[in-house]
């Protein structure tokens, strides 16, 4: 993916995408390539802990684990980008973000091969996420950041972590939840 | 002097905070300032006998034979006040002033004692002696807060009730005070109307009175001060009319009573209204909803109708009878004198010499004893954000786990020290402790719920004509926050049922030979960990038959088989189920039962019916004691853990060769003892990798569901825990087999299966789905809805 630079509109000028996207990243790496997250969707980087593996979920849901008496789901991000799976390191971490969603916001855990920096990214280095062709996804892509000789890919985070693909943790029958239902879990909640 | 001195600082606590309707507390002072006296004996006379004068007045507080209450316990405050300034800071006893309430013959001395630089507090409490003797009643008191309006009773029909602008606009207030007035206002709302019920079943009067009138007045008060004229105004003419109920000169009970209850009714709304102001803007007028209770409150104020008269609860009378002390005649004829003499019952009795003056005495205390049992006692609450109440909880929840995995850390463990082996066992006896807290602080008491329903039956049974008395137990037992606000709606459905279908018209219910009077009964309590609500009526039952009909022509039921009543009973609870031949205002029945039961299934409890043909219907709401808490079985199955809930298990044994039995090479069953059940091995549902020290020795724990058992296999037992439930949220929502995490005490994440759903996953599996139960379906949905502790 490192030839992005030069597939990609280089056109050195602000871009529209630029001007809304400017801002502070977490950047964190996933194999070879860097990713930076927008910061206001971080509540925390923790280190490896016991995640609980949740039977007949897909494979990129690794488990559960307890956030100080809170259970969230954790998400292997190499598997969902469906990247060779390795074993865990020293440098993997957790990143906690908050997801927003229809339903109001929940807290996720990203599992990261290591996190590197936090970057403040200028509308000028950003760029919009460019096509390759039907063989990449570019829905989870915010866009480009270019900063020195490096690349950085902006991930749209409520993307990867929502939508569709929650809805496939949850698996069709989730609809059939009744609005009555819904509302008094969620008073109870 | 020390003890003396300690017993005098207790006293004057107790002193300052003593209410007069406390009459525990009182009798507590009382005896407080006896032994003031008795310790006080030989050393200083003055205190002594004060002590023993407070005494005497504090007795006749109690005995309710003095003018004014407050006042009298004002006088006590004083001089308490006076008592500690000779035993506390020595002063000559010609320094201080005792109020002339205590009847205390005071050394000449005295007065010369008042010239004293330091004695400006002694002219203080001299001033307020005056105003013991010579104060303004309490009533005249409010009349001057309320300055604009006096009312007394010829000046009402001066006021026009179109004519006052009853605008509510927040233009001048003080929005950051508003919401808290509305708070708060509600909850005297709350409590008027409590005590208007109490009142109504019997509860003691002047109290009761007492208490709304305050409630009004507080509301008058904040009104006034927010600036809310409508509020002010319907405060305070409900007030006058509760000050008139407070002289005897209007009866609160029918009409009278009534009508507070409307000016709650319309109060409320009027606070609704201020409150849309707060939030949207604009301005409110509360003249279109005030107008007709406050014209109607203005003309029984003017024209009390004193016609209707309540019985006290228990009369010196009938108590003296009840001793065996005097005749009924013996009491009439004594009433009758008394008449004319116009002096109490007892005094008559003892003029006469019919009874002994102690055993009137006797007689009043007891009379005094049943209103204490009667009047509640106030506790002292302090209010918390719930959200921040959540987060203590929770916190505790953390700490719980944290303890654990220090106290059971293996390197800890392995410590000789018996200093850390005390500290680490302090540490968990305190954890323990506050988990507990942590937990009853979830808990509330359903006084709340209850009372909203006593106020619901007094309204249908005025709006259906039934006559219907409400019997409500156990309202102080506390279940969870949780359940408290989710168990308010089904009950009401219920009741509404009851009243309007249960319970028949008095004529019909004279025929049949029952009491005019329907009565239903709601109860809740404590029973083997669950918390139970039993609502009970005495009406005419579930007409089997016509259910049986209804069912039959919507092709509910296999034509062949024929159902058992409980069977028959539970078809009400399905959707859209209706006998009802008349749709009343009130309700239909059988509509909404369906949505009454899936309230408690959302709470993992259960409904109950039972029903005698002429004799009435009861239902049983069984509900867990916590919606946060769950006892299970926590088991090893390869490498993972898994927690079962104790609920459904029914037994667990060791798999041995001998019981098992396969089917098509593939399925297993086991006979136990005679019944064949689905095996399901755990490991190949989830499709678990096998452990390194794969476990030979399988278990087998059978579990059920409403509808089946089945036998699931795992590895090892490693015994009961409770654990606390957590939301897996959202996100696995529709993995119906578990129920929720639990924080194990490592801290690791332990998933709790869901037992109605892992048996819908072998139904599945064998596609051999031949029950179709609504029960796994319902029960899959709890996951979502369980709290997050």
């Amino acid at each position: 993916m490192n030839d992005i630079t030069t597939t990609g509109p280089a056109t050195g000028k602000e871009s529209e995408a630029g001007r809304n996207l400017a801002g502070k990243y977490l950047t964190f790496r996933l194999d070879q390539e860097e990713y930076g997250l927008e910061i206001l969707k971080v509540r925390e980087i923790i280190g490896l802990m016991g995640i609980t593996k949740v039977p007949r979920t897909p494979h990129f849901i690794r488990g559960v684990i307890n956030l100080r008496g809170k259970v969230i789901p954790v998400l292997d991000l190499r598997s969902k980008f469906e990247m060779e799976v390795i074993a865990d390191t020293e440098e993997t971490c957790i990143i906690v973000v908050d997801v927003e969603n229809a339903d109001g916001s929940i807290l996720m855990g990203i599992l990261v091969d290591a996190v590197s920096e936090v970057l403040d990214i200028q509308a000028g280095e950003i760029e919009e996420a460019p096509t390759f062709g039907s063989d990449v996804d570019t829905r989870f892509i915010l866009g480009i950041g270019k900063v020195k000789n490096s690349v950085k890919i902006l991930l749209d985070i409520d993307r990867v972590l929502t939508g569709v693909d929650v809805a496939g943790v949850a698996g069709p029958e989730m609809a059939a939840t009744d609005t009555l239902d819904a509302e008094l879990a969620a008073a109870l909640r | 002097m020390d003890t003396l001195e300690k017993m005098v600082e207790a006293v004057a606590a107790d002193a300052v905070m003593a209410n007069i309707e406390d009459l525990p507390a009182l009798a507590g002072l009382h005896e407080q300032f006896l032994h003031i006296e008795q310790a006080a004996t030989d050393k200083t006379g003055i205190v002594s006998r004060a002590a023993a004068a407070v005494a005497r007045l504090v007795e006749k507080i109690v005995l309710n034979d003095v003018p004014d209450k407050s006042q009298a316990l004002a006088a006590v405050g004083d001089a308490v006040a006076a008592i500690q300034k000779i035993v506390r800071d020595h002063r000559p006893e010609s320094d201080v002033t005792f109020p002339p309430a205590l009847g205390l013959t005071m050394p000449a001395a005295n007065e010369a004692g008042k010239d004293r630089t330091e004695s400006a507090q002694g002219a203080a409490l001299a001033a307020g002696d005056a105003s013991l003797t010579n104060a303004p009643t309490a009533s005249s008191d409010i009349r001057q807060i309320s300055n604009q309006k006096p009312a007394p009773p010829s000046a009402a029909p001066d006021q026009a009730p179109a004519a006052e602008p009853l605008i509510i606009s927040l233009e001048n207030s003080d929005t950051s005070l508003m919401g808290e007035f509305i708070t708060e206002a509600r909850e005297h709302c709350a409590n008027a109307e409590q005590l208007l019920m109490d009142l109504e079943s019997g509860g003691d009067k002047d109290n009761a009175i007492n208490a709304i009138f305050r409630s009004f007045h507080t509301i008058k008060g904040a009104a006034g001060f927010m600036d809310l004229k409508p509020v002010l105004v319907l405060a305070h003419e409900s007030e006058t009319l509760l000050d008139l109920a407070r002289k005897g000169t209007i009866i609160m009970a029918g009409k009278a009573a009534d009508l507070v209850f409307d000016a709650i009714d319309v109060m409320r709304k009027l606070l609704d209204g201020v409150e849309l102001v707060m939030k949207n803007g604009g301005c409110f007028d509360g003249g279109p909803v005030t107008s007709s209770v406050l014209d109607r409150l203005r003309r029984l104020i003017e024209n009390p109708e004193a016609t209707e008269v309540g019985e006290p609860p228990a009369r010196v009378g009938d108590i003296l009878i009840d001793m065996g002390l005097v005749s009924q005649e013996a009491i009439d004829t004594a009433l009758a004198q008394k008449k004319r003499v116009n002096e109490r019952l007892g005094e008559t009795l003892i003029r006469q010499g019919l009874v002994p003056a102690k055993a009137v005495a006797r007689a009043l205390r007891e009379q005094q004893a049943k209103k204490t049992v009667v009047g509640s006692v106030v506790k002292e609450v302090v209010k918390v954000d719930t959200e921040r109440l959540d987060r203590l909880i929770d916190t505790i929840g953390e700490l719980v786990v944290a303890e654990s995995m220090v106290g059971q850390d293996d390197e800890i463990l392995r410590l000789v020290s018996p200093k850390v082996a005390r500290n680490v066992s302090h540490l968990n006896k305190i954890t323990r402790e506050l988990q507990e807290m942590g937990m009853a602080m979830r808990l509330v008491p359903v006084r709340a719920t209850f009372q909203k329903l006593a106020r619901a039956v007094r309204d249908l049974t005025h709006k259906s004509g039934k006559e219907i008395e409400l019997v409500l137990s156990g309202e102080e037992t506390e279940v969870d926050r949780g359940i408290v606000e989710h168990i308010g709606d089904p009950l009401m459905h219920m009741i509404r049922n009851s009243v309007d279908h249960g319970i028949e018209s008095p004529e019909e219910r004279v025929a049949a030979g029952k009491p005019r009077t329907g009565q239903i009964t709601i109860k809740a309590y404590h029973k083997g960990g669950n918390v139970q609500f039993d609502i009970c009526d005495d009406g005419r039952g579930l007409d089997r038959d016509r259910i049986l009909a209804k069912a039959r022509e919507r092709g509910l039921l296999d034509g062949g088989k024929e159902p058992t009543d409980h069977e028959i009973y539970n078809l009400i609870l399905l959707p859209g189920f209706s006998t009802a031949q008349k749709i009343t205002d009130i309700s239909g029945r059988g509509v909404g039962m369906d949505v009454v039961k899936k309230n408690i299934e959302l709470m993992r409890g259960h409904l109950e019916i039972a029903s005698v043909p002429g004799r009435g219907t009861f239902f049983c709401i069984k509900l867990p004691l916590t919606l946060a808490i769950i006892d299970g079985m926590l088991v090893k199955v390869e490498d993972e853990r898994f927690i079962i809930p104790t609920l459904s298990i029914v037994e667990s044994l060791s798999l041995s060769k001998e019981t098992i039995f396969s089917v098509n090479a593939k399925a297993r069953m086991i006979n136990l003892r005679g019944e064949l059940l689905p095996l399901v091995s755990v490991s190949e549902m989830f499709g678990l990798p096998p452990a390194a020290d794969a476990c030979v020795e399988k278990t087998v724990v059978v579990v059920e569901d409403a509808t089946r058992r089945v036998g699931l296999i795992v590895d090892t037992l490693l015994g009961q825990r409770q654990t606390v439930i957590k939301s897996l949220g959202r996100t696995f929502a529709a993995q119906k087999w578990v129920a929720g995490g639990a924080i194990l005490s490592d801290g690791n994440v332990g998933l709790i299966l869901d037992v109605a759903g892992m048996v819908g996953l072998t139904g599945t599996h064998r596609a051999t789905s031949s029950e179709h139960g609504s029960t796994p379906e319902t029960m899959a949905q709890i996951p979502a809805a369980v709290s997050a502790v």
